[in-house]
């Protein structure tokens, strides 16, 4: 029943045999009807995950496993027996480890102590260490490591049984690792069996040096196995540094090999939380036994003691960046804060809290005045204050702050365009909507959810194809993907090819994602009202008043319908009305106004975890927090300042949707509505000074403002600050269409918001 | 849904016709200058209220007019055909 | 019968198109948007300019047509297709699926008029037969399979066979 393999001949012949990556050496047993293969293990340090290299002077590898590059001679045994896998080890000389235990095992497995049940395997992974002494654990390590290096590497074996056990993860930092790894339920009684079988008493006296004391360095297992981990997901490098000596891998390594040292770690910090502490961060982290076992309670404290010092931590860290942003910003009032103490304070005093902005006084002078308070009014106008010291605004908006195309908008984000103008903007922008809730101080609920943008024709995928090549330049993760991967990531997408338009591939923008167009608008009011921004509602702005030459003069004021205002400077940041604004002081501007519609579903569970958008369909679909659908399409074709809803747009869209997901045929629309958008004959915005001395442009925004409203509030303020055009949006000037400049941006922004 | 009047055809859903947009006078290729060219191709007046535009009758008699309609309140008035006097429509033909 | 969808094809069709001035404008006659029969020939001026001559004595009209002037022949057999709706919900059948107003006022029987139906750009001509409601309808032949999909889809409610 044991099978050896022939440490210098016909075993060593089989290693690496058919085996992937020359990871794992499996010699087949001698007789082919017992289908146990064997695994043959050089020498092996506790708990070492690492490699067998293909080369061996004595039919076992020097082994990277154990990062020991000495010669061993040990000629051990493993064996997988179904769900089992247990191994012997001898190893001479090996430093991390006393070598008489060692030599002890080796002589057990020349007894042929192997176990032959599955409880054994059970108990090995689930009790071994509960002994607290480091032997034992050092057992399960070695156990688990051999376990650990069986499975992932053959996963077609019928011998492995995968169906038994239960996946463990273990948090290291943020990342949470699963292990294919099939660990069973404990069961002592079998675990001191086997561990008497294996060990009894003899530990003791022939290792008496391992007994643990409070520092005992455990073996190295974990922080090997987190190195390893940092190599492996971080640089990439196939070296393996324990005990001071370094080993190269001879292959790419997998994930499977991170495994064992991590499930060591995690089965300690899971079970003799008090036994062991982890010390120092990845990849210096040591694994150090502490003696005595705490009670329950003690490690629950524990616990709760470490989240709140964490919660303290962060928040004391936050206050200080904020407070550290706020000094570097120079000598700006700060805007008021809200925290979490705040809101606590504030809810045990029952106390209100007060208006988001001011009701400012009407003044009859401002340095400058921005008409429309949406996003990109306001961004502007916080830009000026926050960046440029310009703190003399009164931002006008004839209805109410965030009632146009800021309230109106699907509120997806992206950064995947097609020429380098647009990449570069948007990507600004999505770097500002990152920090947006931080900045401001107002949480703008971003959720970066991963973009799809559907091909549903051969052309469709050339673009996505050109798009991702243009992103990639850029440094935007974007890249084409397939119908397999878009199922994966979004299995309620039909990607059947029977379908009128079939799913052939899509571009995949995982930065791209939602936001609450509601508090990206409140927090930039909020922002700019505390550096002293006054902020005008239902004022509507009548006549923009100039001297000098119609359509070059230079702008002396703006009537409102409460009272003239006198000001250099005036920025239009509408949607809707630009060319109206535009007109007041005879400027033409290239611009349409369409309707675009959109609507939502009744709320539903979560199920769409990706923004998708179909071009050949115009329909982008995401589903909010709350679960209800938000639907887009592209712009009505008739130009027309009504915003009232069609019947054929919901038809359309209802048709177009189930053909992407027919299985939402049963939801109900709740409502649709409609929003105005500047189109543009190149599909990108107007932005930067006119021939009118101090009428600034920030419109054309067509049906992709939202997305841009923090970079061109950025931009627009440099522009009005500097006086000179920044170059992130000089393609954007409104002489590229007299000059025959235009930017090209159809491609990318029909449609696809 | 707006029903815009063809001269040809009377009333019918937009949808059945095409928009062209705004109907402004092309100047001569020519003789006028590029930037001249480029505010025909490009710039627009674009107002809330009342514009000329001209609709491409697709689906019915195949042909242009143009059309004045109130880009806020969706009426429409005095369709013409081109090269014929404002008024001189058929209406209800069918 | 409520409403029967027949496919009337090969059936001989010509378009031919002429300026009001024209002899063959004249030789045609008929106001813009109204049909007729003429012996085995149903003549629609379907357009102000355009004329369909439909039905087997189609291709011997039009060529006895003087085509002096301003003024053409296409044989558009093969390029048109043709299909009937009949029956008391004929007009039903056709208003699920376009805008154009089927009353009897506004679309009496030798009507005709260019709409889209179901997205396919058609030619309608009211051609009722023995008091029975039919439409004739016209479009490219390419649509053909899912136009008569949809038809049938729409006839259904009505307990069509078609």
């Amino acid at each position: 029943m044991l099978c050896r393999a022939n440490p210098a001949g016909d075993g060593a012949a089989q290693f690496g045999d058919g085996i992937r990556n020359d990871r794992l050496r499996f010699a087949e047993t001698a007789e082919p009807d017992q289908r146990h293969p064997c695994i043959a293990v050089g020498c092996l340090h506790v708990g070492d995950v690492g490699q067998l290299e293909a080369s061996n002077t004595c039919g076992y590898q020097r082994n990277a496993l154990t990062g020991c590059d000495k010669t061993h001679d040990g000629g051990v045994l493993g064996r997988l027996d179904r769900r089992v896998v247990t191994h012997i080890a001898t190893a001479h000389e090996c430093p991390d480890l006393g070598v008489q235990r060692r030599r002890t095992l080796a002589r057990e497995s020349d007894e042929g102590v192997v176990p032959e049940t599955t409880e054994t395997h059970r108990s090995l992974c689930g009790d071994c260490v509960t002994d607290g002494h480091g032997n034992q654990q050092s057992i399960m390590a070695e156990h688990i490591g051999l376990h650990g290096r069986t499975h992932g590497d053959r996963a077609g074996d019928a011998n492995v049984d995968r169906s038994v056990g239960q996946r463990p993860s273990l948090l290291v930092g943020r990342h949470r690792v699963e292990f294919d790894t099939y660990i069973g339920p404990c069961r002592p009684e079998a675990m001191q069996e086997r561990r008497d079988e294996l060990i009894g008493g003899r530990v003791d006296e022939t290792e008496p040096e391992s007994t643990p004391s409070a520092d005992t360095k455990l073996l190295g297992s974990p922080q090997h196995a987190l190195r390893r981990h940092e190599e492996l997901t971080g640089m990439g490098e196939k070296r393996l540094t324990v005990g001071g000596q370094s080993h190269s891998t001879s292959c790419p390594l997998e994930q499977g090999e991170t495994e064992v040292g991590l499930e060591l770690a995690d089965l300690l910090a899971q079970r003799r939380l008090s036994d062991v502490e982890l010390r120092g961060s990845s990849p210096e982290m040591e694994l150090v036994g502490n003696g005595d076992k705490g009670t329950e309670a003690a490690q629950r404290c524990q616990l709760i003691h470490s989240i709140i010092l964490s919660v303290v931590v962060d928040l004391l860290l936050h206050h200080y960046r904020s407070m550290r942003q706020t000094a570097e910003m120079g000598k700006h009032k700060p805007p008021a804060r809200y925290s979490a103490f705040g809101l606590l304070w504030r809810g045990l005093r029952k106390q209100s809290w007060p208006r988001i902005w001011r009701e400012p006084e009407f003044k009859s002078s401002y340095d400058v005045v921005i008409i429309g308070g949406g996003v990109h009014g306001l961004a502007t106008a916080y830009y000026l204050a926050a960046n440029h010291g310009i703190t003399d605004i009164a931002v006008v908006d004839r209805a109410y702050l965030g009632s146009g195309g800021s309230g109106r908008n699907t509120a997806i984000v992206r950064s995947n365009y097609l020429t380098p103008e647009g990449v570069a903007f948007y990507d600004r922008s999505l770097e500002l909507y990152n920090s947006m809730s931080n900045d401001l101080n107002l949480n703008v609920m971003f959720s970066e959810r991963g973009h799809l943008t559907l091909a549903h024709t051969d052309s469709a995928l050339r673009t996505m194809h050109w798009r991702a090549e243009v992103n990639k330049l850029q440094g935007i993760d974007s890249s084409v993907i397939d119908p397999t991967e878009i199922k994966k990531l979004t299995p309620s997408l039909d990607v059947s090819t029977h379908t009128r338009y079939p799913i052939m591939g899509a571009l995949y923008h995982p930065p791209g994602g939602t936001i609450r167009h509601d508090a990206v608008v409140w927090g930039y009011a909020r922002g700019a009202d505390a550096y002293g921004v006054d902020l005008f509602q239902q004022t509507e702005v009548l006549d923009i008043l100039t001297e000098g030459d119609h359509g070059s003069g230079k702008v002396t004021g703006v009537r409102t319908s409460r009272g003239d205002i006198s000001t250099p400077v005036v920025v239009n940041c509408t949607a809707g009305w630009a060319s109206t604004i535009s007109s007041m002081v005879d400027v033409r501007l290239p611009i349409t106004t369409h309707p675009l519609q959109a609507a939502v579903t009744e709320p539903v569970k979560t199920f769409l975890p990706t923004v998708v958008v179909s071009g050949s369909l115009h329909v982008y679909v995401s589903q909010t927090d709350r679960g209800e659908l938000v639907f887009g399409a592209s712009v009505d074709p008739v130009a027309t300042y009504n915003m009232g809803g069609t019947l054929e747009f919901t038809e359309e869209l209802a048709g177009h949707v189930l053909e992407l997901m027919p299985g939402i045929s049963k939801m109900r629309l709740l409502r649709q509505w409609a929003g105005l958008c500047d189109m543009t004959p190149d599909y990108s915005p107007v932005m930067g000074p006119t021939p009118v001395d101090g009428f600034y442009v920030d419109v054309g925004w067509g049906t992709y403002g939202f997305k841009a409203g923090p970079v061109s509030g950025e931009q627009m303020a440099a522009c009005v600050a500097n006086g000179a055009t920044p170059d992130l949006i000089k393609p954007f000037e409104l002489s590229r269409f007299t000059e025959g400049n235009l930017v090209g941006e159809k491609g990318a922004a029909a449609v696809g918001h | 849904m707006l029903l815009v009047p063809c001269p040809n055809c009377g009333p019918r859903n937009a949808a059945d016709l095409s928009y062209n947009g705004e109907s402004h006078a092309r100047p001569d290729p020519t003789t006028c200058t590029p930037e001249d060219w480029r505010t025909y191709l490009y710039l627009r007046d674009n107002p809330s209220g009342w514009l000329r535009e001209s609709w491409y009758c697709s689906s019915g008699c195949r042909k242009h007019f143009t059309i004045e309609r109130h880009t806020l309140t969706g009426e429409l008035r005095t369709p013409i055909l081109p090269g014929s006097k404002p008024g001189a429509t058929k209406g209800e033909t069918k | 019968m409520a409403s029967s969808v027949s496919h009337l094809d090969p059936m001989p069709k010509v378009s031919i198109r002429a300026a009001d001035d024209t002899v063959a404008a004249q030789a045609l006659g008929l106001a813009f948007g109204s049909a007729e029969q003429r012996d085995d020939t149903l003549v629609v001026r379907i357009r102000p300019d355009e004329w369909i001559l439909l039905g087997t004595g189609a291709l011997a009209l039009a060529a006895e047509l003087d085509l002096s002037g301003y003024a053409s022949t296409v044989d558009i057999t093969h390029a048109r297709h043709v299909i009937r709706v009949t029956g008391t919900h004929a007009a039903d059948t056709l208003a699920k699926l376009c805008s154009a107003d089927f009353d009897e006022a506004m679309t009496p029987n030798g009507a005709a008029w260019g709409n889209s139906i179901a997205g396919v750009t058609c030619d309608i001509v009211r051609d009722d037969h023995g008091g029975e409601r039919s439409y004739l309808l016209l479009f490219d032949g390419s649509f053909v399979a899912y136009f008569l999909g949809v038809l049938e889809d729409a006839a259904g409610e009505f307990s069509s066979d078609s």
